[in-house]
């Protein structure tokens, strides 16, 4: 019996981190696979989409769907902003990825100094509060709310790249942004729309996942981390391949934490990324090629 | 006697494109030249013996032994280098740290004597990113001669230059040749280079279509039906 | 003719070029102002003071060594703070456990920033350099992650180790040894960057496939580079736990890439003597202003960073230099 939920709550677990893991690291590896820029923000983003829902929901006691709305919009904005800035003056890898990095931390500054230091604040979330049994397992609303928009927006997303015209245009930029200009296609305007996408996406991720945790200034550590391993597990820039990844990193995660004696999930991440980077570089989708 | 280079059926194609098909010829000793309009596969011909794409199929030997597998470094250290079609200097690097930091892969080589040949004295202590296109033109000669080879592999050494800076290059050249320098140089201008080597072998559409000597070169009809008949007309 | 303390002609020729190099004006200046400063705080005798220019040491040492491996090769390390934080560890690990002479903990730190830089270096500097830089990343972002991990698994009772012993009796004792080792990081580092190791280096930053493709493979100096800078660094994170007696979490932090990196950068990135001078003014400004205005600094020395990125790369003395040519 024991066996069982064992069991069980590797598989609900496992499933469950998986898709959270997915919705937060999905916007990452999509910007990279069409840009080419490793976007080192992105965490600061999620921290960003945070501290604004504090702002308008707690301190400005707005309604929790918009503030959860317009702290998105924001996180949108400042997306944008930080990959046009960069990349417009600072375009060659290395310098872009150094004021990415030196802009994560400005934010986790600017965040401290605002807003009281490092105390955690805390902030409402969309999903109600009382857990529910998942194959006998107590799961709380918040995870499940968040892993169903996390499946949603991978179809989304996938339907709207495979199948819809712009989808084509995206990754006809992705492949080959040169060819692509000689048909009218403007590479700039794709990524920037990506951006923007992204962008969108991580602030859904902070709006629903920030509820079960605290808002600090160094909270931005922890999405990028997982965004991280997930990219390289999957393969850089392989966004098909973030599902597949964040369920081998989730299910090894709980796989260790219920069937050892140790709680070392984030050792558990980093030695299955650091194996990929160590015996098989291009990660799980394999290949080295540009494009999607 | 084996000869210096080999080049054996090699082939290779870029995603269905058919870039060179079971290209052959060797050289052992003095210059040839490598000619063959726009797009033959020149370029992607010298990259393979130089190690830095590998071929399809086929061999390349240098003095008897295998080196299409080598990485790029370790050809060089066997005697052979390539210069770059487009020039690529180390742009904050000065002339003579150029020959400096080369100089010792191959034991060490006379930078007054390379500085001299290329004709770069005058602008020794000149960074990269300051020199005019005649000036890097010659630094890729430079740069190659710093690391003493035996065979060394010119990918148009002499396009895009006036007739007078071509001519100043080709003087090199022809110094380097008399010093027993053994070379390949790939050239779209016909008459300048073929003045000087002992060898040729053309291209087109990654067929070898013509290899002998360079008095022959003109009268031979493939060779004709490749410059004349196909539209190319040769340059220079 | 005297007779020659050196048989070989080209380790003559190797002390030549080196007595050569350390004559120059700037490298000899770089000195006189790290002498100028130790003695200052000598003569002042004020302990905030003081105590700025040991943090500004340990800075300069971080940055040098950032500087030496990336600002050369243009591989930009982010594992700064990992290295510094386990040469801390290390040393509380050491202490801990039965070893408290200081040159001994000093060198072990060392000794294992190297080991950790090598490990690290082996696989990742096959990569191109912003792959090797992302992953770079991923070291300081799961530091604590691993200490933590480390001391619930294995049941030890606090998080850090307290009660170390100073560094020296005296703050400017420390300040003194501080500033020694760092004129014998300075001069090694500019020894090697004004050496052909280092003419390769630079190589790196302009164009790595010309190199190869000239008989010159990167690799084994990249990770040359790399290990000996990271050793630098442990021994940082050494000297930083001997001086506030304490090795925590806080070693991991990213002011301590921060920093270094805006340092680096201000003094012209690779030039080696620019950093050791940018960080005594980094440093002293940012202790000066963070008792007026309190962790606003922080806030200001990150967007000046991000200025400095932006529109600045090479830095102040690479302006100059530029101006100068
Ligand atoms: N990396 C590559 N990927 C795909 N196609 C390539 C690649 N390199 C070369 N090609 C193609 O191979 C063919 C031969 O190119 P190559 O540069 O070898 O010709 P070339 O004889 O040197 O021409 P040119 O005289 O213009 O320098 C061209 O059609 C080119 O487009
Ligand atoms: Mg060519």
């Amino acid at each position: 019996m024991v066996g069982n939920l064992l069991l069980s709550s590797i598989a609900v677990y496992g499933a469950l981190f998986g898709l959270n893991y997915a919705l937060i690291s999905l916007g990452f590896t999509l910007v990279f696979g069409v840009s080419r820029v490793l976007n080192l923000a992105y965490g600061a983003l999620y921290m960003v989409t945070a501290y604004m829902v504090y702002l308008f929901a707690v301190e400005w006691r707005w309604e929790i769907l918009l503030a959860a709305l317009l702290a998105i919009g924001i996180s949108v904005l400042v997306g944008a902003a930080v990959f046009l800035l960069f990349s417009r003056y600072a375009p060659d890898p290395m310098r872009f990825l150094l004021g990415t990095l030196l802009t994560a931390l400005l934010l986790q500054y600017l965040f401290s100094y605002f807003f009281q230091g490092e105390v955690g604040l805390v902030i409402p979330g969309l999903a109600p509060t009382q857990s529910l049994l998942v194959l006998g397992v107590s799961v709380s609303p918040v995870f499940l709310l968040s892993a169903l928009v996390s499946l949603a927006l991978l179809a989304l997303l996938w339907a709207w790249i495979e199948w819809r015209p712009y989808g084509r245009v995206i990754r006809a930029a992705a492949e080959d942004p040169e060819t692509a200009s000689l048909f009218g296609i403007h590479p700039a305007r794709v990524y920037l729309v990506v951006v923007l996408v992204s962008s969108a996406i991580i602030g859904v991720a902070a709006v629903l996942l920030v509820p079960a945790g605290v808002v600090t200034p160094t909270m931005w550590v922890e999405p990028f981390v997982i965004a991280f391993v997930v990219a390289v597990v999957g393969g850089l820039g392989k966004y098909q391949w973030t599902l597949p990844a964040a369920f081998l990193i989730s299910f090894s995660q709980m796989a260790v934490l219920y069937l050892t004696p140790y709680d070392i999930s984030d050792i558990v991440a980093f030695v299955v990324a650091i194996a990929f980077i160590v015996l098989r570089p291009q990660g799980m989708g394999g290949g080295n090629h540009r494009g999607l | 006697m084996s000869a210096l280079l080999e080049v054996e059926g090699v082939s290779k194609s870029f995603g269905g494109n058919h870039v060179l098909s079971d290209v052959s010829f060797s050289l052992a000793d003095g210059t040839l030249a490598l000619v063959g309009p726009n797009g033959a596969g020149k370029t992607t011909l010298l990259n393979i013996v130089a190690g830095q794409l590998s071929p399809d199929r086929g061999a390349v030997r240098f003095r008897g032994a295998r080196i299409d597998r080598l990485p790029p470094a370790r050809i060089v250290h066997r005697g052979l280098v390539k210069t770059y079609q487009v020039v690529r200097p180390l742009r904050s690097f000065t002339v003579a740290q150029h020959i400096e930091l080369f100089s010792r892969v191959r034991g060490s080589v006379d930078a007054e004597r390379i500085l001299a040949l290329t004709g770069l004295g005058p602008v020794r202590d000149r960074r990269a990113g300051e020199l005019s296109f005649g000036d890097l033109k010659r630094l890729e000669l430079a740069k190659a001669l710093a690391v003493n080879p035996e065979l060394l592999l010119l990918d148009e050494p002499i396009g895009g230059l006036s007739r007078d800076e071509a001519r100043r290059i080709l003087g090199s050249l022809e110094e380097l040749k008399r010093d027993g320098m053994r070379m390949i140089v790939v050239e779209h201008r016909l008459l300048e280079t073929l003045s000087f080597v002992d060898q040729v072998v053309a291209l087109d559409q990654g067929r070898t279509i013509f290899s002998g000597s360079p008095a022959r070169f003109f009268a031979d009809p493939a060779v004709r039906a490749a410059y004349l008949g196909g539209g190319h007309a040769p340059r220079g | 003719m005297a007779s020659d303390p050196l048989p070989s002609p080209s380790l003559r020729r190797l002390v030549r070029a080196a007595g050569h190099t350390l004559r120059s004006r700037l490298y000899l200046a770089t000195l006189a102002v790290m002498a100028a400063f130790a003695l200052l705080a000598d003569l002042l005798g004020s302990p905030y003071f003081t105590l700025s220019l040991i943090l500004a040491s340990l800075y300069i040492a971080l940055a040098v060594a950032w500087d030496f491996s990336s600002g050369l090769t243009g591989y930009i390390n982010f594992g700064l703070p990992f290295f510094f934080g386990l040469g801390a560890f290390s040393t509380g690990y050491l202490v801990y456990h039965g070893l408290h002479s200081i040159p001994a903990l000093l060198a072990l730190d060392f000794g294992v920033g190297l080991v950790g830089g090598g490990l690290f270096a082996l696989p990742t500097l096959r990569l191109r350099g912003p792959f090797f830089t992302f992953l770079s990343l991923l070291l300081p972002l799961i530091g604590t992650d691993i200490v933590l991990a480390f001391w619930t698994t294995f049941g030890l009772p606090t998080i850090g180790y307290y009660g170390l012993p100073f560094l020296a009796p005296t703050l400017e004792d420390s300040l003194l040894l501080l500033s020694g080792a760092n004129a014998l990081f300075l001069t090694g580092f500019y020894l090697l960057r004004e050496s052909r190791f280092g003419l390769v280096l630079r190589g790196i930053r302009d164009d790595e496939e010309v190199l190869e493709s000239q008989g010159i493979s990167s690799f084994p100096y990249k990770v040359a580079a790399f290990t000996l800078s990271n050793g630098v660094v442990g021994f940082a994170g050494g000297a930083y736990a001997l001086t506030t007696t304490f090795a925590g979490v806080d070693a991991f932090g990213f002011l301590f890439l921060l920093f270094p990196i805006l340092i680096a950068i201000l003094g012209g990135t690779g030039e080696i003597l620019g950093a050791a001078l940018a960080g005594y003014a980094v440093i002293l400004l940012s202790q000066y202003l963070y008792l007026t205005m309190g962790s606003l600094t922080l806030l200001l020395f990150a967007g000046a960073a991000i200025l400095l990125v932006l529109f600045l790369p090479r830095g102040l003395l690479g302006l100059l230099r530029k101006e100068a040519a």
